[in-house]
């Protein structure tokens, strides 16, 4: 049992276990729907957001009298709509947005619960208390009235307040998900162990409970972008989302409140629609095909 | 030298009720326990689930808050030390867990899994902290190239010698084992007791061994101390508490214990039948009336009795 | 006695006191007669078996060249590999080992209580007579928790959290009987009182979240006695618990079999409990028998290789600080082991390969002790030198 001094300066060897990542990565190449989910919503995504580059905004948003419901034709590829607005313009940026909103609201939310969710698990006693009783505060305030009065009574209303508007209620179901975890993580001896070595709170949090409640992030923010697309789409399409200076895909499908639009003009509304349901499912599949990945059971790969 | 000093010590739990929540009585984990520990001894702490070792064993490495009573280490009393105060002296006392299962992240390399207490306490190289560790692991019985697995890729004993490893990193003087091999089976639990015994001679440990399976008990101590409801009830060598048990509760323990060889079943059964009923009837000269033991009082130089 | 004194003038006080110590002495007696008792049994018992009758022998279960098979990865491989044993009416059959060797997997299989998709039984299992393998789940169901009772490990996983553990045990009287409300609960006390628990009123309505370990374990063997079963399977019963309540579950467990005379298959990896109450031992080791024996012979006169080195291990065998023996290397896994020859070669690396054999069979080497593998007979361990050990092996 003596010591090996040359085994200082070996490589690692060729079989080095799988990080999360290739478990993931190989989870979805197994699992085809996440496979064609996946390339699909990179092509769409990767289309869109370069498209939106070249596109003139100003251009999109000016009235345009004489052009008012033309048909689809080369000059607009998917007609116009009531504002002689070109639509199919407004549905690349409309897509390029609702993404943009989803993701900014599902990053600041994830962030600001799972802080919330870490240190409310991880302390216990009065922190957590604390804690739970304004997540308790939150949940029982009538979310959407709250936000049809926000709405209303801000004065700059732009993007950025609406996903702070959304950020502010939904923090709460990830911070709760979160701490449940983190709670039964926290009474795991390795917690312990690395107490009794030493390492302070803030190091435990981040570098050894984090990891374990990650494969939990991961699925929860992938499913909770799918859903927030379809929420600020919703909202919207009421009218309490953004303006109409400002497309998304729930503009596009907000016209369709008028029949005529519905009936003869589908080619206004429907893409959108379309859009919005391959988005949606292909975030969703491929949602899937991640929490088949953190638990090991259901593994297909 | 006297390593470690404990003093009436008492950790007992809060039991909240009521509507606002206030403590309506408390659970006595550990209700007044002495004793001492020698350099480089061997010192097991035996009881039945419940009886409060391992609540014993987390209090002296500070896992649980020490409710009253002392902590004697090398003199200083570290009961009451705030974690600040403590760092220190997480480098000479260090623990090794029960489940092997879970005492390790699953998500961390055995590499950073045994490195975290160096990084905490020393600052070396990349090189040299992998220098370190394969020496450990060398030590433990483990190959080198194990440092880029993860702990699925182990079995439990593995694991358990990966713990240990991890434990030995700051050099520490005294190690508390709160069931090592419980766990284990009885081939690997044979090789991980092998290491400890071969690891306290190199490294001049010394051991609080906590731990409910006798003969492992009888094997690696050279004193033990039997605990009962948080509190002492014998304490000498092995010898004296496996031939000449005073106390009715470990003359119970001792009477339980399943013998190999099987032609004694007989006496066994009758002899177990015999201390039973000898536990019902002096109950009452040995427990006082809250169902405490009495103080331990020696009856001879090393073996200690609570009588009343 | 009163004439006795008139006749013989003797102090009353005297004579009483010498007719207690007679009776006493006679007890002494008796009670050193009692336990001379086994050991003439014991050897009355290995004279029988010598001349070559059997002993009482009525067989409730035999297992027959049982294997199952769970699949990994669209492969099917064998975590119970041919396996016979039977277990005769009022005999505690050991099945011992370690993790791995497919011991748990043997205990579901014979109740099969593996999932259907996943697993493929082969062999067969005659119990009284009848091969339970082919049964369908209706009838099998009418033979499990009746005839067929089962004793889990985990005691609180085991019991239902939401249910009062008294109505758990109406629940299996419920399905297999056709008792009315009332006999049902008088019945669920008597089995109460009868695995010893001290109020069995109050215990009825309690959740097994509140009783100890030790009650929620009789409360399931009340559960697996409830039908009078003529078979129980008892999963590790004792290895949760501390070790006076195992000596009281164990002698629990003898005391009902003295009473109904049922057989018990005990699944364990602790030897010293196979020690204090099984009859027979079946010693497995990567799905295979690889000794089996009465516990008296095996204990004494282990051959198979790994019994050897597991009775070397165990601590409270050896009473002063040496060193405990090692079994090199580790358990082979299911997936990836190597079927052909014997299993247990690669951890006994000093011994040559010419000692085993190719495809190790079970041999009979003393009436009733059979050591799969030839190798036993060049074994030693490697701090000692062997000799040779020769049977006539049939």
């Amino acid at each position: 049992m003596g010591m090996n001094v040359e085994t200082v300066t070996t490589a690692p060897p060729k079989e080095i276990s799988p990080s999360g990542m290739k478990v993931i990565w190989r989870e979805i190449r197994k699992d085809r729907m996440a496979m064609i989910s996946l390339v699909v919503l990179g092509i769409v995504l990767i289309a869109v957001y370069s498209a939106a580059l070249f596109i003139d905004k100003d251009a999109v948003a000016r009235v345009d009298v004489f052009s008012i419901y033309m048909d689809p034709s080369s000059a607009y590829w998917l007609g116009t709509d009531y504002g002689g607005r070109d639509v199919f313009k407004q549905l690349i940026i409309g897509t390029r947005n609702s993404f943009s909103i989803s993701l900014g609201i599902t990053v600041l939310t994830a962030l600001i619960g799972l802080s919330a969710g870490l240190i409310a698990g991880y302390f216990g006693g009065w922190t957590d208390n604390i804690i739970m009783r304004v997540i308790d505060f939150v949940i029982t305030l009538p979310q959407m009235m709250f936000i049809i009065v926000l709405v209303t009574i801000i004065p700059k209303f732009t993007v950025t307040t609406f996903i702070l508007i959304m950020t502010l209620f939904l923090w709460t179901g990830k911070a709760r998900l979160i701490r449940s975890k983190v709670l039964s993580e926290r009474e795991l001896d390795y917690v312990h162990a690395s107490q009794t070595l030493g390492t302070p709170h803030w190091k435990i949090i981040l570098y050894h409970i984090l990891p374990n409640v990650s494969s939990l992030i991961i699925v929860n923010f992938t499913l909770n972008l799918a859903g927030n697309i379809g929420l600020e789409t919703a909202l919207t399409f009421l009218g309490f989302g953004l303006p109409e200076s400002t497309p998304s895909l729930g503009t596009l499908i907000a016209y369709a409140t008028n029949p005529e639009v519905l009936e003869y003009r589908w080619w206004i509304w429907l893409p959108a629609s379309v859009m919005i349901l391959i988005l949606m499912l292909s975030i969703n599949f491929i949602g899937q095909a991640l929490k088949r990945a953190g638990d090991a059971r259901q593994r297909r790969g | 030298m006297t390593l470690l000093k404990v003093e009436d010590l008492k950790v007992h739990f809060p039991i909240r009720g009521g509507f606002f929540r206030t403590v309506v009585d408390h659970v006595r984990a550990v209700d007044g326990v002495s004793f001492e520990l020698e350099e480089g001894e061997t010192y097991g702490l035996v009881g039945e689930s419940g009886s409060g070792k391992s609540t014993t064993g987390k209090a002296i490495v500070k896992l649980n808050k020490v409710t009253s009573g002392k902590i004697l280490f090398e003199g200083q009393d570290i009961a009451n030390y705030s974690s600040r105060q403590i760092k220190p002296y997480r480098r000479d006392i260090q623990m090794i867990f029960q489940d092997p299962y879970s005492s390790l992240n699953p998500k961390k390399r055995v590499l950073d899994i045994i490195a975290e207490p160096l990084r905490n306490f020393e600052r070396h190289s990349p090189g040299e902290e992998k220098k370190i560790i394969q020496d450990y692991l060398d030590k433990v019985g483990l190959s080198p190239d194990s440092i880029y697995k993860y702990p699925h890729e182990f079995s439990g004993g593995q694991r358990q010698r990966i713990g240990i490893a991890r434990s030995l990193t700051l050099k520490p003087k005294l190690i508390i084992a709160d069931e090592p091999v419980s766990a284990l089976d009885v081939s690997v639990q044979a090789q991980v007791l092998n290491f400890l015994q071969d690891l306290q001679e190199e490294f001049k440990l010394t051991y609080l061994f906590v731990g409910h399976d006798l003969g492992v008990i009888r094997h690696m101590c050279d004193r033990m101390g039997v605990m009962y409801r948080g509190r002492l009830v014998e304490e000498g060598t092995s010898k004296e508490i496996y031939n000449n048990p005073q106390h009715i509760y470990t003359k119970r323990l001792i009477a339980a214990i399943p013998d190999l060889e099987p032609s004694v079943r007989e006496e066994k059964a009758i002899a177990r039948q015999k201390v039973s009923e000898e536990y019902e009837q002096s109950y009452s000269k040995y427990f006082d009336e809250k169902g405490r033991a009495y103080d331990l009082k020696p009856i001879s130089t090393t073996h200690r009795v609570a009588l009343p | 006695m009163f004439l006795y004194k008139y006749y013989t003038n003797i102090n009353e006080n005297e004579l009483i006191e010498t007719f207690f110590t007679k009776l006493l002495k006679s007890s002494q007696k008796l009670y050193k007669l009692k336990l001379n008792y086994q050991k003439i049994i014991y050897f009355i018992e290995k004279v029988v078996i010598k001349l070559g009758g059997t002993s009482m022998e009525k067989p409730i279960i035999q297992i027959e060249n049982l294997t199952t098979s769970f699949r990994i990865k669209d492969h099917y491989h064998a975590a119970v590999d041919n396996v016979s044993f039977s277990v005769n009416e009022n005999e505690i059959v050991a099945v011992v080992g370690e993790s791995g060797c497919g011991k748990s997997a043997l205990a579901l299989s014979i109740m099969q209580l593996h999932s259907k998709d996943r697993t493929k039984m082969e062999g067969a299992i005659n119990f009284k007579g009848k091969n339970l393998l082919p049964l369908n789940e209706a009838q099998l169901n009418k033979v499990r928790g009746k005839e067929m009772g089962m004793i889990f490990q985990e005691p609180l996983t085991a019991l239902n959290p939401l249910m009062m553990v008294g109505k758990q045990i109406e629940e299996n009287l419920d399905y297999h009987t056709k008792l009315s409300k009332e006999q049902k609960k008088t019945r669920t006390l008597e089995l109460l009182s009868q695995v010893g628990i001290p109020y069995p009123e109050l215990t009825y309505k309690q959740y097994p979240h509140e009783l100890s370990g030790g009650m929620r374990q009789r409360v399931m063997i009340s559960i697996a006695i409830a039908c009078n079963p003529d078979l129980i399977i008892a999963d590790e019963p004792t290895t949760a618990l501390d070790v006076t309540i195992q000596a009281q579950i164990l002698d629990l467990l003898k005391s009902i079999q003295q009473k109904t005379q049922m057989g018990i298959i005990l699944i364990t990896h602790d030897l010293s409990v196979v020690a204090e109450v099984a009859d027979k031992i079946v010693v497995m080791y990567a799905g295979q028998v690889v000794e089996t024996g009465t516990v008296r012979e095996i204990l004494k006169n282990p051959l198979h290789p790994y019994t050897k080195s597991l009775l070397h291990s165990i601590p409270s065998a050896i009473t002063d600080k040496s060193r405990l023996h090692v079994i090199e290397g580790i358990v082979p896994s299911i997936a990836k082991m190597d079927r052909v020859g014997c299993r247990f070669k690669e951890r006994i690396s000093w011994i040559p390969e010419e000692a085993h054999e190719h495809s190790p069979e079970l041999h009979e080497v003393e009436t009733g002790h059979w050591v799969r593998c030839t190798c036993y007979q060049h074994f030693h361990f490697q701090d000692e030198k062997g000799e040779m050990i020769t049977h006539d092996i049939t």
